[in-house]
């Protein structure tokens, strides 16, 4: 199963990664850390540490509440998610994707290599970083309110949100045909649930189909689609702060990370190298996409010239969702028969 | 033995290949000619494992190179271009390569770079393409793989470049390996080849040394005495290659019990003068009549 060969090449693609990405973590969290702490003036830090004792939960409050782990999180998306590009949507275009799939090994051991190298450049960092985060808090004025299970939490937490969403990207790259647009299909994916929900909302409420909004707490989470999109938006879970880590969120991203990695090796071992260049690579994602991208901008075109119309709303959003329908229909046809060179 | 069996593949909804089968045989040296699209690189990046076949297999020694790929060790595939090598130098590959196929010949690589006169050391990025080929093909033959399988090798060469790269296939073949070339360079396939396989509409037609020395055709200079017979000679067993106000230069079929030559013989011409078939002469006949470059 392991290729060294495989793995060498997989490190001179993304040997840059290696070293940068540990220390842009460095930057967001341990050096941070510094700063608040060991770089401020003693008077600052005696203030500091007055408010910490006054706070509910004293070492949540010398943490920060996970703020610089959040930070962290955010930049380290952003690496392994140009990663996943390099990975996959750029071998597709400098010819390393035709050099491997001559090689005598398996699609699934080619893209096990790829996911493995993600993980580990992922798995080194993250407990690299966490380690220099322990030390850095044991001998800052806050060691008092050191808490093993706090870094415990964020790393492993860190560490399967960001793989869930690594094999996400990567998995959309198995479908995707050029680099372009899976940096595009994966950064849709982010606010795909959300935005579909709501647009899918506006667009009863137009038809005249109220959707129930109680007002009846602080949270603002009542109603059934706020929930849904809290539950579906990836930024939920790469933002959530320490004191909203939970079981349940860390299932989810599991569930995430397994499905993720199942698909992409699946489509992987099927990928249709003649198809790269196109938008998809696979015709029923092709279909899919079609699909998704006509009923996405009808709509959105039938909410845009509701707001024009004065007379009538409802008038105004028919005649913007047919609009809308008859021109995605056509820009979408086009687009999924253009080859692509970037 | 590398075998494709009823292959299949469809691009963009058109059938490029369509039932296609043939051999290559351990020592044997086979060229692919066809036209501009005609799907010559598909059926290299298939039986490469590139492309998967929409349907049939291509085995080597018995085994499916798409189902079991470990038996791509014996099978190298040499593309046109060498972008995939653009990170590394001319060692940095060979060593990739070292790791991969157990017969990878270092001294062999490393011998004829500096007969070429290619720096081991330099970013393949930076050669030139007639370096580039000469420089993926010594890749590829290093190996040592039972059957190498190139994709116009000599694409954008120079002319003394081009000679080096044809000679260092020479000497592969003269070792045993078998090469598969695509390749629209017709003379030097004449001249390096056991068999042509002729790609067209999708599917191939095999052809012998022998066959295209006379064995299935032969070319003629004839000169009528009288008008010509035009019917003859837009039948499908004649192709006029040259014609010269009575003279006239043909390939004739000698399939079919030899009925075209015959029938040329009832015609009492006053000169029938038999010429050497070239490749060339095939790739006309079989591939010049229509306007079809894929």
């Amino acid at each position: 199963m392991w290729v060294k060969a495989l793995w060498s090449r997989e490190y001179e693609q993304s040997r840059l990664f290696f070293w940068a990405v540990p220390v842009v973590h460095f930057l967001a969290l341990g050096f941070q850390r510094m700063n608040r702490w060991l770089f401020t003036e003693l008077a600052v830090v005696n203030v500091r540490l007055q408010q910490i004792g006054h706070a509910r939960i004293p070492f949540q409050e010398a943490y920060g509440n996970g703020e610089y782990e959040t930070t962290g999180r955010l930049w380290l998306l952003l690496a392994m998610f140009v990663l996943a590009l390099v990975q996959l949507g750029t071998e597709r275009k400098n010819g390393s994707q035709e050099l491997l799939f001559a090689l005598p090994y398996s699609r699934r051991q080619i893209y096990m290599h790829k996911w493995l190298l993600g993980a580990a450049l992922l798995t080194a960092t993250v407990v690299l970083n966490t380690a220099i985060d322990m030390i850095l808090v044991l001998n800052s004025p806050i060691s008092g309110y050191f808490s093993l299970t706090y870094h415990l939490a964020e790393l492993g937490y860190t560490w399967l949100t960001l793989l869930a969403i690594y094999s996400l990207v990567l998995f959309v790259g198995t479908i995707t045909g050029t680099v372009a647009f899976q940096m595009v299909l994966s950064l849709v994916l982010f606010i795909l649930p959300a935005g579909l929900i709501m647009i899918l909302r506006s667009s009863l409420e137009v038809q005249g189909f109220d959707v129930v909004r109680p007002y009846d707490g602080d949270i603002g989470l009542s109603a059934w689609h706020d929930r849904l999109i809290d539950w579906l938006s990836l930024t939920t879970y790469l933002t959530a702060d320490y004191d909203r880590l939970t079981w349940l969120k860390a299932l989810v991203m599991l569930l995430l990370l397994a499905a993720a990695l199942t698909c992409g090796m699946l489509a992987y071992e099927r990928n249709r190298a003649e198809n790269n260049g196109k938008l998809m690579v696979f015709s029923g994602w092709e279909l899919a996409l079609r699909i998704g991208f006509v009923v996405c901008i009808s709509m959105i075109a039938g909410l845009f010239v509701s707001e024009l119309v004065g007379f009538s709303k409802r008038i105004g959003y028919d005649i913007g969702l047919v609009a809308g329908f008859v021109l995605s229909t056509l820009a979408i046809r086009r687009l999924t028969r253009m080859r692509f060179h970037l | 033995m590398l075998t494709v069996r009823n292959l299949y593949k469809s691009i963009d909804g058109r059938p490029v290949l369509a039932n296609v089968g043939f051999a290559l045989a351990p020592g044997q040296v086979a060229g692919v000619i066809g036209r501009n699209g005609a799907g010559k690189t598909t059926l290299l990046r298939t039986m490469a494992g590139i492309l998967d076949p929409d349907a049939g297999s291509v085995e080597c020694e018995g085994k499916s190179i798409h189902r079991y790929p470990s038996v791509k060790k014996d099978v190298v595939f040499v593309p046109d271009h060498t972008e995939s090598w653009h990170g590394y130098t001319a060692y940095g590959s060979a060593d990739f390569y070292s790791r991969i196929y157990p017969g990878f010949d270092m001294g062999y690589f490393r011998a004829t770079l500096s007969r070429f006169g290619l720096p081991l050391d330099r970013n393949v990025r930076l050669f030139s393409k007639g370096m580039k080929m000469m420089f993926a093909t010594t890749l590829g033959l290093a190996t040592k793989a039972r059957y190498v399988l190139l994709d116009e090798p000599t694409n954008g060469v120079d002319p003394i470049a081009k000679k080096q790269v044809l000679s260092l296939l020479m000497e592969a073949a003269a070792e045993g390996t078998s090469l598969l070339i695509s390749s629209h360079l017709l003379e030097e396939l004449e001249r390096m080849t056991d068999s042509i396989l002729l790609l067209k509409d999708g599917t191939v037609e095999s052809y012998t040394s022998e066959d295209i020395a006379g064995g299935r055709f032969v070319k003629l200079q004839v000169a009528f005495a009288g008008d010509a017979p035009e019917r003859w000679l837009a039948s499908d067993d004649v192709l006029v290659l040259d014609h010269i106000g009575r003279v006239y230069t043909l390939m004739l079929s000698t399939e079919g019990e030899g009925r075209a030559y015959e029938e040329l013989r009832s015609f009492d011409p006053i000169l029938i003068e038999p010429l050497p078939v070239k490749l060339e002469d095939l790739y006309l006949w079989k591939l010049g009549g229509g306007n079809d470059v894929g």
